[in-house]
């Protein structure tokens, strides 16, 4: 759960609202108490090209603006209370504005009174108007900070306060801890580190790299590729124009329109991910994961959580753990592995591998065939390739498979339909049903379950092997196709609907004989149960 | 020797005697009560630490309370002082006396909430002490400025809003399970 939350955003303003409203009418009933005592300082300094402005203050706010003058221009607000008026005058003049010129340099600093006098409290306020070429250097605390109209490298740290930050030129690097950081409108690379204290930046035509540890990072409109680090507090990014990287942990992380790969790591939060011209590589924890049109290949990797999306343009890699995942539209392969969740796949344009335990697997639609391990739970494939599926405990069901299948299951039914390829079936304690089979080979190994196959009309030839015990067996043969017969069972009865010219030994429990000109192997095998050879459905 | 089963079960049915008890129902009801009244007591532990979380609850409704009352008090004040950066002796007042409120506050919060962060080893408590660390270390930053500027409006709002938010945290520890992440 993230500590900072839109609500907790507007809990905090309001708190800070109310204790203004705290503070006002008791300041207002006891002004007399108090003498305060302001006094201005102003000063302009000429600037030289290559001169940076330096500023180093504390407790007070500061608005620099630019103009295209060479001089810069200083304003500072200074303010002192004091028990009596004349104890109020001597701190003010205490309190000094050091401004000291180099040729690197015009730096300005404020000077406090050193001494602990109890009972006198000051505050300084600066105006400052900068060359706007000028490179700037800026150091508060405990007070607001705006920059305005830059057009040059800055490096702006503040503690305890909001920071502003717009319409500026150059390379920037911004950092607080305790505020609100505020940033639109740079041209040029922006670096903005901070603690405790939202981050909102929109309209940066350059890279930008944001750190927070328990607050919000909102950044929109970004040129060229973004990096964020944040710790607790949700995160989001909308439109950026590079290779992007998120790394949160605790808090939500929303990221969309990526114009290049993008990588998230997140903690414990959810993910959601949108248009993403490049790869995506995707990882969470404890939340829901989702993605729509990624644009080359996908790694989605998370655990206790759902994960799912549509549009891959590469090839998928999908990993969780006690979470469904729902993924469709997938150009390239798809991989999947799960435990304790469904899978659900669809139109997979490569191939399709899944693994899961405890969960429902459904592929529907994978061009290149299909491999599925399930453990416990149902299988169930569609339009697909070569189909390889395992599973146990579990219903397995396959329709429309332009390939080989291959079922290895155990304790579950198998039904597959419409099979262009050979078929293979091994289970148990439960019945195999085959339709539409149109492959060379049909090999169904049963124990304890019924076996019924029917062989699709206008292949010349379906090899066909059927074995089970203690339940019946019954194929369905298209007419007009000859086969060599071999039928043995014991404790039930053979039966054919087919014209059967019979040879060797024929008994109750075997038979041995050709059904038309012969020639294509029929072999059935079953003990205690009876075995029906009948005409296929027109 | 063996028997069967109908030999067994008749053998059971002559041996059979009825007698009556009178007793056995009440010592029944007296054993149901004296075990329930054992549970109670066991139980009473938890009920110290319900009490104790009731009680810091009480603390932050009081004092919320004692907000709102104070914001709701008469204002004779003119707008523009809420632009003052100094303030009077009576507003200060005003403020220390929040500040005690603040305090009061979170102490009765983190006799229950700081246990709680302290023993969790999860990511997420551990990233709640983290918080709580920052926090005492940015509200011990505030407080030594305050000593040597004790009027300034800006520092004391500063301080009344990091109290507020390690309030706030306190409380999300509360709410959460140690154990869930």
């Amino acid at each position: 759960m993230p500590f900072s939350s839109p609500d907790g955003r507007r809990r905090r303003a309001g708190v800070a609202a109310s204790l203004l409203l705290l503070v006002t009418p008791a300041v207002a009933s006891a002004r007399a108490a108090r003498e305060e005592v302001t006094r201005e300082f102003s000063r302009t300094v000429t600037m030289r090209a290559g001169q940076a402005f330096q500023l180093e203050h504390q407790q007070g706010d500061v608005v620099i603006g630019t103009h295209a003058l060479a001089e810069a221009r200083i304003v500072a607000h200074i303010r002192v209370s004091a028990p009596s008026a004349s104890e109020a005058s001597e701190a003010l003049q205490q309190v000094a504005i050091d401004v000291q010129e180099s040729p690197t340099a015009v730096a300005v600093r404020t000077r406090y009174p050193d001494a602990r006098r109890h009972n006198v409290s000051y505050a300084v306020d600066y105006d400052i108007t900068l060359p706007e070429t000028a490179s700037l250097l800026a150091r508060n605390s405990f007070g607001d900070v705006s920059v305005k109209g830059l057009k040059a490298e800055g490096d702006v740290r503040n503690s305890h306060g909001r920071l502003t930050f717009t319409d500026a030129r150059g390379r920037q690097r911004l950092e607080n801890s305790f505020g609100a950081v505020e940033v639109a409108r740079v041209d040029g690379d922006v670096s903005i580190i901070n603690q405790n204290g939202a981050v909102r930046v929109a309209e940066v035509q350059g890279a930008l790299d944001v750190s927070n540890r328990f607050a919000s990072v909102e950044a929109r409109s970004v040129r060229k590729g973004v990096v964020v680090v944040n710790s607790n507090g949700s995160v989001l990014l909308a439109d950026a124009g590079g290779p992007s990287r998120i790394t949160n942990s605790f808090g939500t992380v929303e990221a969309s329109l990526i114009r290049g790969d993008l990588a998230v790591l997140n903690g414990n939060g959810n993910v959601s991910v949108r248009g993403v011209s490049g790869a995506a590589d995707l990882k969470t924890s404890f939340g829901s994961l989702t993605f729509e049109d990624v644009g080359r290949a996908l790694i989605a990797v998370n655990s206790n959580g759902r994960i799912g999306g549509r549009k891959v343009g590469g090839p998928a890699e999908i990993r969780t753990s006690f979470g469904a995942v729902e993924v469709a539209l997938v150009q390239g392969d798809a991989t999947v592995t799960n435990s304790n969740g469904a899978v659900t796949l669809r139109d997979v344009a490569g191939a399709a591998e899944v693994r899961s335990t405890f969960g429902r697997i459904e592929v529907r639609g994978a061009a290149k065939g299909v491999r599925i391990i399930g453990g416990n739970g149902e299988v169930a494939v569609s339009n697909v390739g070569p189909a390889f599926l395992k599973t146990s405990f579990g219903l397995v069901q396959a329709a429309s498979v332009a390939g080989a299948l291959e079922v290895e299951n155990s304790n579950g039914a198998v039904h597959a339909g419409n099979v262009k390829g050979p078929v293979t079936v091994r289970t148990s304690f439960a019945a195999v049903v085959l339709s539409g089979v149109e492959g060379p080979v049909v090999d169904v190994r049963n124990q304890n379950g019924a076996v019924e196959v029917e062989a699709a009309a206008g292949r010349a030839c379906t090899r066909i092997t059927l074995a089970t015990s203690f339940a019946p067996i019954r194929v369905r043969l298209p007419e007009g196709v000859g086969y060599d017969v071999t039928a043995r069972t014991s404790f039930g009865s053979i039966h054919s609907e087919m014209p059967l010219t019979a040879s060797g030994t024929i008994g109750a429990d075997s038979l041995n004989g050709r059904i038309g000109a012969g020639g294509c192997a029929l072999s059935l095998t079953d003990s205690n149960g009876n075995i029906e050879i009948l005409k296929a459905v027109k | 020797m063996t028997y069967t089963e109908e030999e067994i079960s008749r053998a059971a049915r002559e041996m059979r005697r009825e007698w009556d008890s009178p007793q056995l129902w009440p010592r029944i009801q007296a054993a149901l009560a004296a075990e329930t009244a054992r549970a109670e007591r066991r139980r009473a532990p938890s009920r110290v630490s319900v009490w104790l979380t009731l009680a810091a609850a009480a603390a932050v409704l009081v004092f919320g309370v004692a907000v709102v009352l104070r914001m709701r008090a008469p204002q004779a004040g003119a707008p523009e002082e809420a632009e003052r950066r100094l303030l009077t002796d009576k507003a200060l007042h005003e403020v220390e006396r929040t500040e005690g409120d603040y305090v009061r506050s979170i102490d009765a919060l983190s006799r229950v909430a700081e246990t709680k962060v302290e023993e969790a080893g999860s990511p997420l408590m551990m990233s709640y002490r983290e918080k709580l660390l920052l926090l005492d270390s940015a509200i011990a930053e505030c407080r030594a400025r305050i000593d040597r500027n004790r009027f300034n409006a800006r520092l004391r709002r500063e301080l009344l809003s990091l109290y507020q938010e390690k309030q706030h945290t306190l409380q999300q520890v509360m709410k959460e399970d140690p154990d869930a992440l």
